[in-house]
C-alpha cells in the first residue's frame, strides 16, 4: 500500500514530465515553423511563366540568314520594386535564307552564361567555360561543357512582329525540361 | 625582447608544437574577419539598388572604410590559403598515423563553410562580376535533380538574382554561416576536456600572442599597401564576359569546362570529402595511410594544377582580356560620374545605363562591332575582319577626309568588303575628288563634317565660316555631289539615289540612320548590310545614347556635351523612382 502510493505520483511525474517536454519542444519549434512559409515564399511566386513576346519587326531581320541578339523587353519585378519596360533576357533570332524565322535562348544550356555569337566564325561562342554552337545551335568541337544544344524557341510573326515564345529550361542537364 | 621570450619559452613552458602554427593563426585570421566584416555590416545595405552604391559609399567616403574592406578581403583570401595549407600539413602527417576523426572532421567542415562564407561574401557588393556569380550558382543549384529548382528559388530568394537575394546572403553570410563554424569549432573543445585546453592555452599563451600578432600585423600591412576594387555595378540583365569567381573557385570553374555541372559541382567535390572524412578507418594500416596521404596530395595538387590552367587560359583569351580592359574604362567612368553628381536615388545602374559613355560602348559591341571598327574598343571585342567603315571619330575632319580618298574609301577600314567598294562613289566621284586641288578638297572636307555640328569641332567650324561656305558651294556645283545626294533642297528626295547629305552626322542623322538605313533617305534599296535597328535590337533610348557616344557627347572628361542632354538624362535618372 505505501509502496503503491509511492509509485503513483512518481508514475504521474514522468507523465506529466513527458507532456511538458514534448510541449516545450512544440514551443521551441513554434517560432521555426512559423517563418517557414516566408522562407518558401519564392517557391510560390515562381512567377517568370512563359510569353509570347514580340521581338521585333519583321522587316528589320538582317536577310544574311545569321542569327542576331534581340533583348526582350518587359516589366521586371524584383520582389517590392516593379522595373517597367527592362530588359529581362535576350534571345537570338535568324530569318533562314528559306525564310524560316528560327530563335534560340540566349543562355547558355550549360550554367547559364549570356553566349555569343561571333561573325567572323559564324558561330555562337560561350564566355563562361568556352561551349560553342552552330549557327544553327548545335554543339561543335570535341570538347563542349554544354550538355545539350541550344535551346530553341518557338516563333511566329504576327501583322508583320516576329514573336517569340519566351521560356527557360533547365540548365546543365541533357534533357530539355522547361522550368517556366 | 625576443631574447627573453625565448628563454622564459624554453624555461618554463613546454614549446608550442610546430603543427599548432597553422590553427592558430588560422583563428587570428578569422577573428580579423569577424571584426573587420561586423564593421561593414555597419554600413552595408542589401537590395539591388543600394548594395553596390553602399559599398562603394564604405570605399571612398567614409573614413576608414576601404582600409576595412580591404582587411576583410584579405583575410578571406588568407584564411582560406592557411586551410589549404593546413589540409595539406593533415595530408603530409597521416603518412605516418591516421588523423584523428574530430578534428579532421572539424577541419573539413571548416574548408566547406569557409568556402561558403567567401562565396556568399562575394555577392553581396552586387558588381558586375558579383551579379554574374550569383547568377551561376544559382543555376548550377537549380541543375540538381527534382529539388534543385525550388532550392534555387528559396535560396536566391526569386526565380532571378534580386533583392531577395541579397537580403538572404547577407543573413547567410553574417549570421547563419558564421555561426556554424563557431559551433563546428567548437566541437574541438568538446573532446578535449576544458582543463586541458585551458591550461595548455595559458601554457602557450606567448608563443600565441607572437603569431598571433604576426598574422594581425601582416594582414594590417597589406590591407594599407593594397586596395580591392569594386567593379562596375551590375548591369542586371544577365551574365558579363568577365563572370569568373575568386581565385580558390576557379579549380571548381575550370573542372565545369571538362566534366558535366552534376559531377564537377557535385558529384566530385562530395566524393572528395567523404574519402578524406574517411581517413581515419582507412589510415589503420600502413598501406591506407598511405593511399590517404597521397590521395589528400593529389586532390590539392590537382586543384592548384585545375586553378593554374584556368588563370593560363584566361591569360591568353583575348576576348577575356578585352571585356576587362573594358570593364576598367566603366569603373573609371562611373566613378567620374559619381564624382561629378553623385549616386542618384534610384542607385548606379539605373545612372549607368543612361550615360552614353557607359552604355555607347556596350551597345556598340553588341550591336554593330560585327563589321565596324572603333578605337575605343578592345581589338577582342571587334570582328577582324570589318565589312563597315571605322567609326573611330564619325564624322570628324580626319574621318570625312579618309573616306574621301579613293585608296582608304576602298580599304577595309572604310568600304572595302561592301558591294560600295566599286559602287558609283568609288568608280566616278572619288578619282574626281582626289584629283582636286588641295584647297578645294579642305574646303569639302571642312563643309561635310561641319554638317555634323560635332560639339568638339564648334570651335573650328565657327572659325572656318569661309572655308565651309566654299566647301558648300563646290559641293554642289563644281563636284557634282548634289546629283546623287540630296542636299537641302538642292535635290529632290525623290530624284536622290545616294544617302542624305543635309545635317551629314548630327544626332537626328545619326539616329534616323541607325534606326533605319534603308529608308529612301539613306541607302534605300542600295543598302548592303547595315541591319535595320529601328523598334528592333535597339529601343529608341539606346540608339539615342549610341548616337551620343559615337558624336562624343557625353558630360565630363573627354567628352563634350554641348547641349543639356547629359544633364536632362542625369535628372531624369533622379527622378525615375520618385512619386
Ligand atoms: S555556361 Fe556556357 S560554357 Fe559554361
Amino acid at each position: 500500500m505505501k509502496s503503491k502510493q509511492a509509485d503513483e505520483p512518481q508514475e504521474r511525474r514522468g507523465f506529466i514530465g513527458k507532456i511538458t517536454g514534448g510541449l516545450v519542444a512544440i514551443l521551441a519549434l513554434f517560432p521555426f515553423a512559423s517563418g517557414l512559409p516566408a522562407l518558401l515564399d519564392p517557391i510560390r511566386r515562381k512567377s517568370g511563366s512563359a510569353k509570347w513576346m514580340s521581338i521585333a519587326p519583321f522587316k528589320s531581320l538582317p536577310d544574311d540568314g545569321l542569327p542576331s541578339r534581340f533583348p526582350v523587353i518587359a516589366n521586371r519585378q524584383d520582389a517590392w520594386t516593379t522595373y517597367p519596360k527592362k530588359k529581362i533576357g535576350y534571345v537570338f533570332v535568324a530569318k533562314e535564307i528559306s525564310g524560316e524565322i528560327k530563335a534560340y535562348s540566349a543562355s547558355c544550356p550549360h550554367v547559364g552564361c549570356l553566349v555569343d555569337f561571333d561573325k567572323s566564325t559564324e558561330g555562337f561562342r560561350c564566355p563562361c567555360h568556352n561551349a560553342s554552337f552552330a549557327k544553327n545551335g548545335v554543339r561543335t568541337g570535341p570538347e563542349n561543357p554544354s550538355p545539350r544544344d541550344l535551346d530553341p524557341l518557338e516563333t511566329k510573326v504576327e501583322k508583320g512582329e516576329v514573336w517569340v515564345h519566351f521560356r527557360k529550361y533547365r540548365l546543365g542537364t541533357k534533357e530539355r525540361e522547361g522550368i517556366s | 625582447m625576443n631574447k627573453r621570450v625565448k628563454q622564459q619559452h624554453s624555461e618554463t613552458v613546454p614549446k608550442l608544437h610546430w603543427t599548432y602554427v597553422l590553427p592558430v593563426c588560422l583563428a587570428a585570421t578569422f577573428v580579423v574577419e569577424v571584426i573587420s566584416g561586423t564593421y561593414l555590416w555597419l554600413h552595408y545595405s542589401p537590395s539591388a539598388y543600394t548594395a553596390w552604391e553602399s559599398v562603394w559609399h564604405i570605399e571612398n567616403q567614409i573614413s576608414g572604410g576601404q582600409f576595412c574592406r580591404n582587411l576583410h578581403h584579405f583575410s578571406t583570401d588568407l584564411t582560406i590559403f592557411l586551410i589549404g595549407a593546413w589540409l595539406l600539413q593533415l595530408a603530409v602527417l597521416s603518412w605516418k598515423t591516421a588523423p584523428r576523426k574530430v578534428p579532421l572532421w572539424v577541419s573539413l567542415a571548416c574548408v566547406v563553410l569557409l568556402l561558403a562564407l567567401a562565396r556568399t561574401g562575394e555577392v553581396l557588393p552586387w558588381d558586375q562580376k558579383a551579379y554574374s556569380g550569383a547568377h551561376v550558382v544559382a543555376n548550377i543549384v537549380g541543375s540538381i535533380p527534382i529539388l534543385g529548382e525550388n532550392l534555387k528559388l528559396v535560396i536566391m530568394g526569386g526565380a532571378e538574382p534580386g533583392h531577395f537575394t541579397l537580403t538572404r546572403f547577407t543573413v547567410l553570410h553574417c549570421f547563419l554561416l558564421p555561426l556554424l563554424l563557431l559551433t563546428a569549432t567548437s566541437l574541438l573543445f568538446l573532446v578535449k576536456s576544458k582543463t586541458t585546453v585551458t591550461q595548455s592555452i595559458r601554457r602557450q599563451l606567448p608563443a600565441i600572442t607572437i603569431m598571433t600578432a604576426v598574422t594581425v600585423l601582416c594582414l594590417g600591412m597589406y590591407s594599407l599597401m593594397n586596395d580591392t576594387s569594386l567593379g562596375s555595378p551590375a548591369d542586371q540583365t544577365g551574365t558579363s564576359p568577365i563572370a569568373r569567381p575568386a581565385w580558390y573557385f576557379l579549380p571548381l570553374f575550370e573542372l565545369l569546362r571538362h566534366v558535366p555541372v552534376a559531377i564537377g559541382a557535385y558529384l566530385i567535390p562530395t566524393a572528395t570529402l567523404i574519402l578524406l572524412g574517411m581517413l581515419p578507418w582507412i589510415g589503420k594500416n600502413k598501406l591506407g595511410r598511405a593511399f590517404g596521404s597521397i590521395f589528400a596530395i593529389g586532390v590539392l595538387g590537382s586543384a592548384c594544377w585545375l586553378g593554374l590552367s584556368a588563370y593560363a587560359k584566361d591569360m591568353q583569351d583575348i576576348r577575356y582580356q578585352s571585356a576587362k580592359v573594358m570593364e576598367k574604362k566603366r569603373v573609371e567612368r562611373v566613378k567620374e560620374l559619381i564624382c561629378r553628381n553623385g549616386i542618384p536615388p534610384a542607385g548606379a545602374t539605373e545612372m549607368a545605363e543612361r550615360d552614353p559613355l557607359l552604355r555607347g560602348p556596350r551597345l556598340f559591341a553588341e550591336h554593330c562591332s560585327g563589321c565596324h571598327n572603333h578605337a575605343y574598343i578592345p581589338a577582342g571585342l571587334t570582328t577582324a575582319k570589318t565589312s563597315a567603315p571605322d567609326l573611330t571619330q564619325f564624322a570628324n575632319r580626319e574621318w570625312v577626309s579618309a573616306i574621301l580618298d579613293l585608296e582608304l574609301f576602298q580599304s577595309a577600314a572604310f568600304f572595302g568588303n561592301t558591294k560600295f567598294k566599286d559602287g558609283k562613289m568609288a568608280r566616278k566621284v572619288l578619282p574626281k575628288i582626289s584629283d582636286a586641288p588641295h584647297e578645294d578638297l579642305q574646303a569639302i572636307v571642312a563643309a561635310l563634317s561641319a554638317e555634323a555640328a560635332l560639339p568638339y569641332q564648334r570651335e573650328i567650324d565657327r572659325r572656318d565660316e569661309k572655308l565651309i561656305q566654299h566647301g558648300k558651294n563646290l559641293l554642289t556645283a563644281e563636284y557634282g555631289c548634289t546629283d546623287c545626294h540630296q542636299y537641302y533642297d538642292i535635290t529632290d528626295i525623290d530624284e536622290a539615289t545616294a544617302l542624305d547629305l543635309t545635317g551629314y552626322g548630327t544626332s537626328e542623322w545619326l539616329q534616323a540612320f541607325i534606326s533605319n538605313p534603308k529608308s529612301a533617305r539613306f541607302y534605300g534599296n542600295k543598302n548592303d548590310s547595315m541591319p535595320t535597328f529601328h523598334q528592333g535590337s535597339l529601343t529608341t533610348e539606346e540608339i539615342e545614347l549610341l548616337s551620343a557616344w559615337l558624336r562624343r557627347e557625353w558630360s565630363g572628361a573627354s567628352g563634350f556635351s554641348s547641349n543639356a542632354d547629359a544633364t536632362k538624362t542625369f535628372s531624369q535618372t533622379s527622378m525615375i523612382h520618385m512619386p
